[in-house]
């Protein structure tokens, strides 16, 4: 089964090798379970994940295909922002809606590199920010009532208290 | 960054938990407390990390405030916080209250490494069953709890200091190879007076790792030091001394050569509070050859001992001096004092051979200007005080106080200008002895004794 089709939430059937598209967890778990490896003209449905974004993310998983697989989370292990490939930071040169349907689309199809990747660029979005910067970034509601907000600040207080 | 798409796509707020726990895997704790205050659910995902930091309470008075922050960490952190500090208002019954909630809620913390408690005073106000029920219960609750202790200081209290003998036993069950730090000397309220629990401290030499630890002199022993050589990384043992009691065993050279060589890098602290008796005759009974004495401070003793200052020459580890009393306590005995300085006063001779000497505090007693700025010229300090009132001169002087002030800025290490101590800058029991509480004084000074 050299090759696997998907198709997006909009209708677009991509021909992917499905050696590739094995780099997410979700596909080849379904395309075991569901005995799928024979059939060639089979269609795996991605219902949460749109062509524009599916696009990228075989892109992606395309360029990746010779990694080796992601080391696992080492809780203990102080976790770097600062190791992102030039690709990698090119690849994710994009608005932040991309980014944000990037990291739903990693999430649900299961692939750990490109979700580690992705939640790496934001928190590198994040760093060295306000609040309120935060907010213009990610174009984030701010939700908080006045006294939520009063309380969340005092919070925050106690926290940095040395 | 262009935004390009409509932001309808695009729900930050709404991002599932998991991935934003993996987002905020990657920041560090400041960054985690902004981007947590942007919106609900990112504030949600703060309390879901398990990234907590160090906390300390100030519990100085009681205001609605510190309530909430105290249940908003008992909510949050309590369960999760690895180091805490809690420095508190103990003779306010509503601060030692707080105090009370807040060991509720850490005792059910299996990952608290490291609990100190930092009273005001050494004594609380509240009695002693309520001390038991619900500050000594807790406690040992938390010992209990705790997966693996390493750090645990009752801060001076006379009052936990009672209930010692239960709080070892469960830390020698429990953590037997964890602990590395256990500061259990007091203050005592009334030096002449006080009770002593029957505490076996050569448990002490249980403790593996131990690396600190406090204890008061009523408890040292040749047995002491013996089990203390069971332990092998000892660095710091402080000793806090209020009487003598007329049976204690004392200690000696061969018990304090034994620790040492077990222990190489062992350095003691000896604090006089309110010995008034000891004081006089501490360099005999309790000052050993072989003791690795590296901080010496002696807090209103109202007597200065000039045959152990003369004694401090030999120890060569000393890096801190104290001598501390009010000023207007008993400025004629002072004055006689002075007159032994004529010849060869004891603090330039310290100076003078002491080359790890940093610190020296002595206040309350009279010193001379010539001796003053001889000592200012043969050692560098990081810190020393005097007052103003306490250098003085005759006709016999050679320097003035304009020469202390234009060579102050040598005398200091990091070239910071140093400047006697004013009187009214001094704290108010320092000034006057009925004006303020020594504790106050004392408490925090020692309390630093177990940081690195």
């Amino acid at each position: 089964m050299p090759n696997i089709k998907l198709q997006s939430s909009d209708g677009e059937i991509f021909t992917v090798d499905f050696e590739i598209a094995k780099s997410s967890v979700t596909i080849k778990t379904m395309v075991e379970d569901l005995g799928l490896e024979d059939e060639d003209e089979e269609i795996v449905p991605l219902p949460n994940v749109n062509s524009a974004i599916l696009r990228k993310v075989i892109q992606w998983a395309t360029y990746h295909k010779d990694d080796p697989p992601p080391p696992e989370d080492d809780e203990n292990k102080e976790k770097r922002t600062d190791d992102i490939s030039s690709w990698d930071a090119d690849f994710l040169k994009v608005d932040q809606g991309t980014l944000f349907e990037l990291i739903l689309a990693a999430n649900y199809l299961d692939i750990k590199g490109l979700l580690d990747v992705t939640c790496k660029t934001v928190a590198n979005m994040i760093k060295g920010k306000s609040p309120e910067e935060i907010r213009k970034t990610f174009n984030i509601k701010n939700d908080f009532t006045q006294a939520e907000e009063e309380q969340v600040r005092k919070e925050n207080e106690w926290c940095e208290e040395k | 960054m262009a935004i390009e798409d409509s932001n309808e796509t695009s729900n930050w707020n709404i991002l599932p938990s998991l991935i934003l726990n993996e987002i905020f895997s990657y920041l560090e704790y400041k960054d985690k407390l902004q981007a947590s205050s942007t919106c609900k659910q990112w504030r949600i995902a703060l309390h879901q990390t398990n990234q907590v930091p160090d906390v300390h309470f100030q519990i100085r008075k009681f205001d609605e405030d510190k309530v909430i922050k105290s249940n908003y960490i008992a909510q949050c952190i309590a369960r999760k916080v690895k180091n805490i500090t809690i420095s508190f208002d103990s003779i306010s019954a509503h601060c030692v209250q707080l105090l009370a909630n807040i060991l509720e809620e850490l005792s059910t913390n299996v990952k608290v490494q490291k609990l100190v408690l930092n009273p005001s005073h050494c004594l609380f106000q509240k009695d002693q069953a309520f001390i038991q029920r619900h500050l000594v219960k807790r406690l040992l609750e938390l010992v209990d709890t705790s997966d693996a202790l390493e750090t645990l200081s009752l801060g001076c209290s006379e009052q936990l200091f009672q209930s010692s003998v239960l709080l070892l036993d469960q830390l020698v069950k429990r953590h037997r190879n964890s602990l590395k730090c256990l500061m259990l000397a007091t203050l005592r309220d009334d030096p002449d007076h006080y009770e002593l629990p029957n505490l076996d401290v050569s448990l002490m030499g249980s403790f593996v790792n131990l690396q600190m630890c406090s204890i008061d002199y009523d408890y040292m022993s040749d047995k002491f030091l013996q089990s203390l050589s069971e332990c092998s990384q000892m660095t710091r043992l402080v000793i806090h001394v209020h009487g003598i009691l007329d049976n204690h065993p004392g200690t000696t050279e061969y018990a304090w050569n034994n620790v040492r060589q077990n222990n190489p890098h062992l350095k003691v602290r000896l604090n006089l509070v309110h010995a008034f008796e000891a004081v006089g005759m501490f360099h005999v009974t309790i000052l050993k050859r072989a003791m690795p004495l590296s901080h010496l401070r002696v807090f209103f003793c109202e007597h200065l001992n000039t045959d152990a200052f003369n004694l401090l020459r030999d120890y060569a580890d000393l890096e801190s001096l104290w001598w501390v009393d009010s000023s207007v306590s008993d400025s004629t005995n002072s004055d006689i004092l002075l007159d032994n300085y004529i010849n060869l006063n004891p603090l330039v001779i310290a100076a003078w051979r002491l080359k790890k000497l940093k610190e020296l505090v002595f206040l309350g007693y009279k010193c001379f200007v010539d001796d003053v700025v001889a000592m200012m010229r043969l050692r560098k300090f990081q810190r020393l005080e005097l007052a103003y009132h306490d250098i003085c001169s005759d006709v016999h002087s050679t320097y003035s106080m304009k020469t202390v002030l234009s060579e102050a800025k040598s005398c200091i290490e990091k070239g910071e200008a140093w400047r006697p101590r004013r009187f009214k800058d001094l704290h108010p029991v320092l000034q006057n002895p009925d004006m303020g509480d020594s504790d106050e004084y004392i408490l925090p000074i020692v309390q630093a004794d177990m940081n690195v």
